[in-house]
């Protein structure tokens, strides 16, 4: 091949093609609830290795998203919303997305080992495959609780950030985990309601596909109510101050508002209304607020010096 | 000219200014690469083998169950002379 030649399916691939096939959005999500875990952890660490942890936690992210991409560019061709992504439209070959997942997969791991301790990188690891495998390959095309299984994928980054810090995963940190992993299928559903023709067209089995939307309402509901106390986890065990459980009662309340107001809606079904669209869309975008701003909380907290110590119910409990 | 060269054909302006821009990327990606293993590497030496006040302290203990050794008075600990064993 010359030096003015070359094959002409990625030759006007362009950085920010494959930037896009990292999920940069989502990306965002997962670094800023690693830095949650980071900052929460009883432990000091050195702000080069804080920020190693987490370009190590970004490159995972993008790594498993560059995977997804690569293995569902058929479906991702037929829905609309994922029709216009690097690989459905020919700007970037399939075999290119692979190898850029692999390669950064690769290279995150061996940065979080490096730059902190094994048992962060092995979690890394464990998180990348668990999404680009066990959740894309897997879970996402065989059952209808792909959402609420493969929402671990994304939960685990704050037990990441906290076992970068202090080698350890305590119950605290898996308590971090447990509001991403329960906030995660309400999250999802408020989108695929609106969603559920692309799903259907794609064949891929979601909630609202398989179950029906009014199902898919009920189980947006029943688990938002059991997200409510989990989200006072973190207060129980003293990682949360009086600024995070403000914030996460509040935040929770007006979430249920939301819940109930979907369940009480005709959102997805085949008479839903503009308001009931709005309505499953607004709930969609607050959950992304609602977690931003409980994670959010915890930065503040601890990585500012505003922690207020909150009545710890784990000492009441005698834990 | 090889058997795959009917599949290749010039690349345009457009093309050629989009795989500068990506080896830029690459370049500074490896560049950042590279500092950032440095800077790690530093850090990690910090907290171990390039602070003697730390080994000093770590070591001095070591020697107080020896009994005390005057200057030019034998050996210093450690490196004696194995002892002579007779056979009958």
């Amino acid at each position: 091949m010359t030096d003015q030649t070359m094959n002409a399916t990625t030759s006007a691939a362009s950085v920010r093609d494959y930037f896009e096939l990292m999920k940069p959005r989502i990306m965002m999500l997962v670094v800023f609830t690693a830095a949650a875990g980071l900052v929460a952890a009883p432990s000091g660490i050195h702000w080069l290795t804080g920020a190693a942890a987490l370009l190590a936690v970004a490159l995972g992210s993008g790594a498993a998203g560059a995977i997804n991409m690569w293995y569902d560019a058929d479906i991702d061709a037929v829905m609309t919303r994922t029709s216009t992504r690097p690989l459905p439209a020919g700007r970037v070959q399939a075999s290119d997305a692979l190898s850029l997942g692999i390669f950064m997969s690769i290279m995150s791991v061996i940065i979080m080992t490096l730059a902190t301790n094994w048992q962060a990188g092995a979690l890394l690891a464990f998180s990348i495959f668990f999404y680009g495998v066990i959740y894309t390959m897997w879970l996402k095309r065989s059952t209808h609780q792909n959402i609420v299984i493969g929402g671990a994928a994304g939960a685990f980054p704050p037990v990441i950030g906290w076992a970068a810090v202090t080698g350890t995963m305590p119950v605290e940190a898996w308590a971090l985990f447990l509001i991403t992993f329960m906030w995660t299928p309400p999250h999802f559903w408020a989108l695929s309601l609106v969603a559920n023709k692309d799903y259907e067209k794609a064949g891929v089995p979601m909630l609202p596909v398989v179950k029906g939307a009014s199902n898919t309402r009920l189980q947006i509901l029943i688990y938002t109510i059991l997200l409510l106390p989990v989200t006072l986890l973190p207060t129980a065990f003293g990682t949360g101050g009086y600024i995070y459980t403000v914030i996460a009662a509040v935040g929770g309340v007006v979430f249920l508002g939301f819940a109930l107001k979907v369940f009480a809606s005709k959102a997805g079904d085949l008479d839903m209304e503009a308001k009931d669209r709005k309505l499953a869309l607004g709930m969609f975008a607050f959950s992304i607020l609602y977690l931003a701003l409980l994670f959010g909380a915890l930065i503040v907290e601890h990585g500012f010096g505003l922690y207020f110590s909150s009545p710890n119910l784990a000492i009441w409990a005698g834990v | 000219m090889n058997e795959f060269n009917q599949y290749q054909r010039p690349l345009t302006a457009a093309e050629v200014n989009a795989r500068k821009k990506r080896n830029t990327a690459l370049a500074i990606i490896l560049v950042a690469f590279m500092l950032l293993i440095f800077g790690i590497s530093v850090v990690k030496l910090q907290g171990g083998i390039a602070r003697p006040q730390d080994w000093q302290e770590e070591t001095a203990s070591w020697q107080l169950d020896e009994a005390p050794v005057e200057a030019g008075e034998g050996p210093p600990p450690g490196m004696e002379p194995a002892e002579e064993t007779t056979s009958e």
